[in-house]
């Protein structure tokens, strides 16, 4: 691959990963919901898409396939999850990104098992002569699309109880919200947006299996809001920026110095790091959550 | 208009409440005394939906509103306040103000997309009421600070001034001048005067001046128990009162 080619498909893994990042903001940075089973609604989003092209079903269609049913699980998690306290709400999801894994390894007859899913269409392959540039296109729109939507309803009433709810729950409830309603409204959402992340994804790759979807890629996830500023739209793209500019450079490393550590090895101790100098020396992130002001 | 009757809570073998009833009228300041671990707090617990009682019902213009959820609750309009001001901390004074507002439909995911203007209005109209409030209780110049950088005493009043931008019928007030300025303790009471005819006030407070000039009812909660109750001035003259402050 050129480093031209290289740089095109890093920038579209950021495009993929800010969606992803975006949709555990509206959750953890905006709402205070401890997802830590992220990568679960990731997987779902991605299966869906890509089985559903796989029976022929066009790209736009397979996508909002896997949008729509990533939200429906959030919405079958949300359900009973959402009324834990939310240390309970972090192991429920964990497990459930386990439970996710296990069925994508297990059930052969409908994900292939470990061996994973071949050969899933791309939109427009046959169109388009500079393919990698066309996707890149693509998910930068989604993006825009995507965080243009959530920067809008963040700062509108919708949002603003959600930033109450993170504040202080009870109080949201005493100030007459239903609070429940909310959470399971966002959490929905960012299901579905997470599915949206899945599908492109499996469409760009044309090939996924289950060891696509460890626990790691939440723990990647959430380091983007951290780093990004939990809260902020704009955080969120950019911790989704440096997260998998840092995952990339520590591939690129092996290729040009003899490292005593495994690249993998190497970046997981790398995010860790950066991860607490973060929570240690700039806990609202690169981008700090912006405050609602008026004038005079 | 709200009522306790025959509330009764416990915690494992600790009886905070024992066989309470209280009323809450329009048109009265009625106040809450006692001294601390009386029950106070966990009687404005009960009656706002956080704690549900082990016996008695809490009754709203003769409807049983026993055990709601305190979302439920509030929406009836029966707002509290907290011992602990308990503001927003990590949003803006005016923000904590908006967020206390009544959705009326504007609160949902796709009404900044397809009701905008419907959204716009309402925000303006809740600005406008949010300034006005603030403005009154005096913090009207830290609208744009974080709330958690506010003075306790500042907290208070933003925690009041929410109350009272969420619409209230009925405001539970737990110390809502504690830590403010005298000349604004009084104020805020001279307002809660002028306020009392359209909302119903029951305050716990132990600032015994301003309770004696502005309350209109009083009841004495001793170890759960309403052990007075009456005017002020029967009240601080009843021997039990006498007892549970300074013994016998």
């Amino acid at each position: 691959m050129s480093l031209l080619a290289y740089a095109v498909d890093t920038l579209i893994f950021i495009n993929i990963y800010a969606i992803l990042a975006l949709s555990l903001n509206l959750e953890a940075g905006t709402a205070r919901l401890m997802n830590f089973g992220k990568v679960a609604f990731f997987a779902i989003g991605a299966y869906a898409s890509a089985l559903l092209s796989l029976t022929g079903l066009p790209f736009p269609a397979s996508l909002l396939g896997g949008a729509v049913l990533a939200g429906v699980a959030g919405v079958a998690v949300a359900l009973p999850a959402l009324r834990l306290r939310e240390d309970y709400l972090a192991i429920a999801t964990i497990a459930f990104g386990e439970i996710i894994r296990l069925i994508l390894l297990n059930e052969r007859w409908l994900t292939s098992g470990p061996v994973g899913l071949r050969g899933i269409p791309q939109p427009m392959r046959d169109a388009v002569q500079e393919y990698q540039l066309f996707y890149l296109a693509l998910t930068a729109l989604f993006l825009v699309g995507v965080a243009a939507f959530l920067q809008v309803l963040t700062w509108a009433p919708f949002g603003r109880v959600l930033r109450a709810i993170r504040e202080d729950e009870l109080v949201a409830q005493a100030l007459g919200k239903h609070t429940f309603s909310f959470k399971a409204r966002a959490f929905a959402l960012a299901s579905a947006l997470a599915g949206i992340a899945g599908a492109l994804f499996a469409h760009y790759l044309t090939f996924i299996s289950p060891d696509m979807f460890m626990p790691a890629v939440t723990f990647s996830v959430w380091t983007m809001i951290v780093v990004g500023g939990r809260g902020s739209v704009p955080g969120a793209v950019a911790g989704a920026a440096m997260v998998v500019m840092l995952e990339r450079g520590t591939r690129l490393l092996k290729d040009y110095t003899a490292l005593g550590v495994e690249p993998s090895n190497l970046r997981m101790i790398l995010l860790g790091l950066m991860l607490i100098l973060f929570l240690m020396y700039r806990p609202q992130g690169l981008i700090r959550e912006k405050k609602y002001e008026v004038g005079g | 208009m709200l009522a306790g009757r025959g509330l009764g809570k416990s915690f494992g073998g600790v009886e905070a409440l024992r066989d309470v009833n209280i009323e809450v009228r329009r048109g009265r300041i009625t106040a809450l005394i006692g001294p601390n671990g009386s029950g106070k707090s966990t009687l404005i617990n009960v009656i706002s939906g956080v704690y549900p009682p082990d016996r008695g019902r809490v009754e709203f213009e003769g409807r049983d509103i026993t055990s709601m959820p305190p979302h439920a609750v509030a929406e009836l309009g029966i707002i509290r306040t907290f011992q602990v001001p308990r503001v927003f901390r990590g949003m803006s004074v005016i923000e904590n103000m908006l967020a206390a507002a009544k959705g009326e439909g504007a609160d949902g995911v796709l009404s900044p997309f397809f009701a905008r203007s419907r959204v716009k209005g309402y925000e303006l109209s809740c600005l406008r009421r949010a300034r006005e409030i603030l403005d009154f209780l005096e913090i009207g110049h830290m609208r744009n600070e974080y709330a958690g950088s506010l003075s306790g005493g500042q907290q208070k009043l933003l925690a009041l001034a929410r109350a009272l931008m969420a619409e209230p019928r009925v405001l539970l007030l737990d110390e809502p001048v504690a830590g403010v300025a005298p000349a604004l303790a009084r104020k805020i009471f001279e307002k809660i005067l002028e306020l009392r005819n359209t909302i119903g006030f029951l305050i716990v407070e132990h600032n015994m001046d301003v309770l004696m000039d502005f309350a209109d009812h009083v009841y004495v909660l001793h170890r759960g128990e309403v052990v007075a109750e009456g005017t002020p001035k029967e009240v601080l003259g009843s021997k039990q009162v006498l007892e549970v402050y300074f013994g016998e």
